[in-house]
């Protein structure tokens, strides 16, 4: 007996370990991040969208309790809030008109398919969001690519009475520029994805988790500057292409994805270069699945893929600097070689 | 009660433990092919099931005369050209009562020809026992795949389409991702999973449980002896 209560005290007295601690900061920091796009969903669409999240939130714990106790744990690992942000992010990505049971089907998807079967928290090997996005998109994809206007009353029942209308993103694909304003565009002004479209939080929550180094600029600035390189090149429509840039950047989930999806710690690489890799291959595959593929949006798609990757991102690049790095100093060295004994002769 | 009753009976059961808790598709991942793509209505899953059990039992019971002093790569190719000879009534009976079906399963009904129970499993499971054994295992063996081509087919036609052997449920809402194939890899994962988790369970001696729990922690062990 007195043996057990001195284990239970000295557990409580334990400093956290450095693995504790990673989690708490990015966890902590991500969840705190995606609370301002919560709000600016709330204001755009109603109260909907907050009983959307916390749906989503109430079966994703559930859910997961009851597959930790199937696995044999007793309780969550110290600061593992995954299971409030990958619901989280799931509902910001789908339109605010999505009926309930859906975004519940897509929690449980998330957490018994992509989560516990390759063995829970920081084990998975693809971002459980993006799979639960990917499958529901495959599943229902007149509800999930049906969006609302912004301001429309929706009602708080499980199915919308609004006209639903489509993202710029099916516009894109069929090469009509959509007529919004500059700062519309800025402000979200549009139909689209719920927590996706409101492009200055957005930029504001990717620089404050950039500024915490919570997720990587390699990631960030690979993907979005791969897919604004190729948007600039390779214009879909017809109306210039900054407009192309900027339209690309907006529509449908690249620019909540690169922030809160792309660098999730678990999934993606570990080194600085497979980062940039991995970034650089997820934008130009988003963009490739864009113009020659069927579906509307294409993010989740192309993160399962990269994700599947990743290791090797890191192996390859890893391989390739030591190659480059190799290769200058021989040529440094044969430059020495050539020019020190001219060097000696006067 | 469950578990009782199969520690008590476990001789027989085991006679028999092809048609669940050692089943072809859920426990040793065999045959899962034709389910996963054709088996996505009940109709064809009984059409699948029907072609199974006929070319496997009838293949399998014959090849076994086939004498073991012919190498293997002999025999394994008559186990195949003997299915495949008893593949041609059977694909005619099946046109005759699911043209669709046959239709829809396409390239994985004629692929039941070479399924692994004839092509490995005949030489390293069922050409060991005497012939009666040998049958009741096999049947079960058969009869455990069409259970669960039956069960997939069933729950993916309910929730996929709303309808059950093309009669319409009148379901509000229904998931027609379950007709795609990767619907089905998920499923019978789900399903083999919870296989398992039973398999494990009954199984398992009621003593060898109560000694493991105490085990791992030894703190536990003289609270539990007071």
């Amino acid at each position: 007996m007195g043996e057990t209560i001195q284990i239970g005290k000295s557990r409580k007295k334990q400093p956290l370990d450095e693995a504790s601690k990673m989690r708490r900061k990015k966890n902590g920091d991500i969840l705190f991040a995606l609370i301002p796009v919560l709000l600016m969903a709330v204001y755009y669409f109603g109260v909907r969208s907050l009983f959307l999240a916390a749906y989503a939130i109430i079966f994703s714990v559930a859910s997961d309790y009851l597959c930790l106790r199937l696995t044999g744990q007793k309780k969550w690992q110290r600061y593992d809030l995954s299971s409030l942000i990958s619901p989280l992010i799931l509902v910001l990505i789908l339109p605010a008109s999505i009926p309930y049971w859906i975004a519940i089907v897509g929690v449980l998807i998330a957490n018994l398919v992509a989560k516990y079967p390759f063995g829970g928290y920081g084990k998975n090997i693809f971002n459980p969001a993006a799979v639960a996005f990917a499958i529901l998109a495959i599943g229902w994809p007149d509800r999930v690519f049906a969006y609302p206007q912004p301001f429309d009353s929706l009602g708080i029942s499980s199915t919308v009475q609004a006209s639903l209308g489509q993202g710029i993103a099916y516009r894109l694909q069929l090469g009509g520029a959509p007529s919004i304003s500059g700062m519309d565009r800025l402000l979200g002004h549009f139909a689209g994805p719920m927590g996706a479209t409101c492009i200055l939080v957005l930029i504001a929550c990717g620089i404050y988790l950039l500024a915490r180094r919570t997720i990587s600029w390699q990631i960030v600035l690979g993907t979005l500057g791969s897919s604004a390189l190729i948007a600039f090149l390779f214009p879909r429509i017809l109306v210039g292409r900054l407009d192309s840039v900027s339209f690309e950047m907006i529509a449908g989930i690249l620019l909540f994805g690169a922030v809160f999806m792309a660098s999730d710690p678990v999934t993606s690489p570990k080194t600085g270069w497979g980062k940039a890799l991995y970034g650089v291959l997820l934008g130009t595959l988003t963009m490739l699945f864009r113009y020659f593929g069927k579906m509307e949006i294409t993010f989740a798609y192309a993160l399962l893929l990269c994700n599947a990757v990743a290791p090797k991102c890191d192996e390859y690049m890893a391989v390739a600097v030591k190659g480059v790095k190799a290769g200058c100093r021989a040529l440094l060295k044969k430059a020495g070689s050539e020019t020190s004994p001219q060097e000696v002769q006067p | 009660m469950i578990r009782r009753f199969y520690q008590k009976h476990k001789h027989t059961l085991t006679l028999f433990d092809g048609f669940f808790l050692n089943n072809t598709v859920l426990e040793r991942g065999l045959v899962i092919a034709p389910i996963i793509v054709a088996g996505n209505t009940m109709k064809n899953a009984v059409m699948l099931s029907i072609a199974f059990v006929i070319i496997t039992f009838f293949t399998v019971l014959v090849s076994s005369f086939i004498p073991k002093k012919l190498p293997y790569t002999i025999r394994a190719i008559m186990h195949t050209v003997l299915a495949a000879i008893l593949f041609i009534p059977v694909s005619y009976f099946l046109q005759g009562y699911f043209p669709e079906a046959v239709y829809k399963a396409g390239i994985f009904l004629p692929l039941l020809v070479t399924n692994s129970l004839i092509v490995s499993k005949g030489e390293s499971r069922f050409f060991k026992k005497t012939r009666g054994v040998m049958a009741v295992d096999l049947l079960s063996h058969v009869l455990g795949f069409s259970l669960v081509a039956c069960i997939v087919g069933a729950i993916r036609e309910i929730l996929g389409s709303g309808s059950f052997w093309e009669i319409p449920l009148g379901l509000g809402e229904t998931a027609p991702m379950l007709m795609f194939p990767f619907a089905g890899f998920i499923l019978l994962g789900f399903l083999a999973a919870a296989l398992q988790k039973f398999r494990l369970y009954v199984t398992r001696e009621p003593k060898a449980l109560a000694k493991e729990e105490t085990a791992p922690d030894g703190s536990e062990q003289p609270e539990s002896a007071n």
